[in-house]
């Protein structure tokens, strides 16, 4: 653990992804501290208000309400969209893509058969479907994008495992008189760890947008709660008089998603004990 | 005394090229192959890859199901998956492939230990004192212990190896070309160190291997395979002075010769490639190949029987029970 914190402190990027993630988090967590106003305030007086103006760094949107307060609670709704939604999707996806990959057969082709059927729908389709089912709400939409994601990591976790379990010393460990358990956990599962974080950080921004996406159609959060992505979908009316409007949410998003990436990237090359100096 | 004796063993792989139904085709990678193994010998499979030798050591370990024939262990017939979990303690497997063979993210001790682990011998202590001394007799400092396989040398990665199938005390190892993707250098390492335990634990190997050399120099019995049978099993000095059957005497002449002077020119090496598994020659499966292939080796092969060695060859019919060559 010693040894873990201090590569942790060595890995340029996973300490920068963790201070990405970190203020991210500290925003979520003391947003009424932070903001600068109400986020359901609107100020008539300066609608659709360039940064700086009338006191509100980011400006406002078209019904007076300050960007900056929008996003610093906006990083509450995202955060846990992107963090939860990704976390059913690789749990789930993990646990189809290993049972698949390992053993073969009639189950594995019958979970990617029906892992295909899944991939065929357009995925914001499946998530409208999901959120009829569910009735719309932010968890439902959690529970709904999350599902969307379990095939796509069933199909990436499958491969790798199918890597995996044809090196030698899977082989050796069978021989050893290892169970399919043991096999699973203690030998294939650790060395699909870099996939899978790689994997999940890459689709935190996607969780992200769909979270968007579902609020544009009414179906995630409810307004006037602001989420990084309903801020953009509401932008795009106001492109060309307002792009603040836009920037500043789609700023929110790509610092975030590079910082779990860089947290990804960092923690795959600490876990990884090739790369140990 | 027979530690191990295999009876008409065939493995065969099915070949799927329909979504449904049964495959109708088969690689049959180890056909009809009988051998025993001496307790304390070194017992010599050699081949050419696609022989199917290590599909037999597969089998043995019970990775491969057999699809027919007996396995006789210790005087104990293995039928079954639970027979072979049984076994696992007293056959281990040396691995070609050092560097695959371990897993990355493991500490060599975890590596080493894992036997003991997964059968539930000792308690922490004697596990760790176990593996200390296993690591000693594979001639491997106590440092060792706490490296990953990437910090390891090619010779010292294969003696991690070797310590991993030692330390359940196994009393038959089988070696799958356990050189073979070594350095000379360590090559001769790693063949003294196995030659010496051997000695030192009393164990027996099977050595599987496509190295004459190699096997010229440890082994006391060679089997000689080819697509899947066998051709020919006798002790060391007669194979190696007086090979019978054609295949034998090719992959004999086939080993390089260091004195340029003593070439022969009129060698029988070998022309043409080893026909596919899928669909092996009617009879004897060297016939294709061989120089002295006549109408009798369309016919299946018995086996022929010469003072203690065994020839699959039509050739040597007629001296069949005379008890000479």
């Amino acid at each position: 653990m010693k040894s873990f914190l201090r590569r942790f402190v060595k890995s340029k990027s996973a300490v920068a992804g963790f201070l990405i993630i970190s203020i991210n988090i500290i925003f979520a967590l003391f947003a009424p501290y932070i903001a600068t106003h109400q986020f359901d305030d609107m100020d008539f007086m300066y609608i659709l208000a360039k940064p700086g103006e009338g006191g509100h760094i980011f400006g406002t949107d078209d019904f007076g309400r300050d960007i900056f307060t929008r996003l610093v609670y906006g990083s509450r709704i995202s955060l846990l969209v992107g963090v939860i939604s990704v976390g059913i999707g690789a749990f789930i996806g993990s646990i189809l893509g290993i049972i698949a990959g390992y053993f073969e057969g009639f189950l594995g082709a019958l979970i990617m058969r029906f892992n295909d059927a899944l991939l065929s729908f357009p995925y914001v389709l499946l998530a409208i479907a999901m959120m009829a089912v569910l009735g719309p709400g932010l968890f439902n939409a959690m529970i709904a994008i999350g599902i969307v994601m379990i095939p796509s990591f069933a199909r990436v976790i499958r491969s790798a495992v199918l890597n995996i379990k044809e090196e030698t010393f899977v082989t050796a460990a069978k021989v050893l008189g290892a169970s399919n358990m043991r096999v699973i956990f203690s030998h294939i599962l650790p060395n699909i760890v870099p996939s899978l974080i790689i994997y999940s950080s890459l689709n935190f921004s996607g969780a992200v947008i769909s979270e968007a996406t579902l609020s544009f159609l009414g179906l995630g959060i409810q307004p006037p709660t602001p989420s990084w992505g309903s801020m953009l979908s509401e932008a795009k009316d106001f492109l060309q008089v307002a792009p603040h409007m836009a920037i500043f949410p789609g700023l929110a998003i790509l610092i975030t998603c590079v910082g779990f990436n860089l947290l990804g990237d960092g923690l795959r090359d600490i876990l990884d004990p090739r790369l140990r100096k | 005394m027979k530690l191990l004796e295999v009876r008409n063993l065939k493995v065969f792989f099915p070949i799927k090229d329909k979504l449904f139904g049964k495959p109708d085709k088969f690689v049959k990678a180890v056909n009809d192959v009988s051998f025993h193994v001496e307790k304390g010998e070194i017992f010599s499979i050699v081949g050419e890859s696609g022989s199917g030798k290590s599909t037999i050591a597969f089998t043995l370990m019970g990775i491969y199901r057999k699809n027919n024939g007996d396995i006789v262990f210790n005087g104990k017939k293995i039928e079954n998956i639970g027979d072979f979990d049984l076994l696992r303690k007293r056959i281990q497997i040396v691995f070609q492939d050092p560097d695959s063979s371990l897993d990355p993210r493991k500490r060599v001790r975890d590596i080493i230990g894992e036997g003991l682990k997964i059968h539930k011998i000792g308690t922490k202590a004697e596990i760790n004192r176990k593996i200390e001394d296993v690591v000693e007799k594979v001639g491997l400092t106590q440092d060792i212990l706490k490296k990953y396989p990437h910090e390891l040398s090619g010779g010292q990665k294969q003696r991690v190896g070797i310590a991993r199938a030692l330390i359940l005390e196994p009393e038959l190892l089988i070696l799958d070309e356990p050189t073979a993707s070594l350095d000379v250098s360590i090559q001769a390492q790693i063949l003294n160190l196995l030659v010496e335990l051997q000695e030192r634990l009393g164990l027996t190997y099977i050595l599987i291997t496509h190295d004459l050399n190699l096997v010229k120099h440890i082994s006391d019995r060679i089997m000689v395979m080819y697509l899947g049978k066998v051709m020919e099993i006798g002790s060391t000095a007669q194979i190696m002075s007086g090979p019978l059957h054609p295949y034998t005497k090719a992959l004999l002449a086939s080993v390089p010769v260091p004195d340029p002077e003593k070439r022969n020119e009129d060698e029988e090496t070998l022309t043409g490639e080893i026909p596919s598994p899928l669909n092996p020659p009617e009879g004897c499966p060297f016939r294709p190949r061989c120089k002295y292939s006549m109408d009798d080796c369309w016919n299946e092969l018995e086996p022929i029987e010469m003072k203690e060695r065994i020839v699959f060859c039509h050739l040597y019919k007629e001296h069949e029970n005379s008890g000479g060559v």
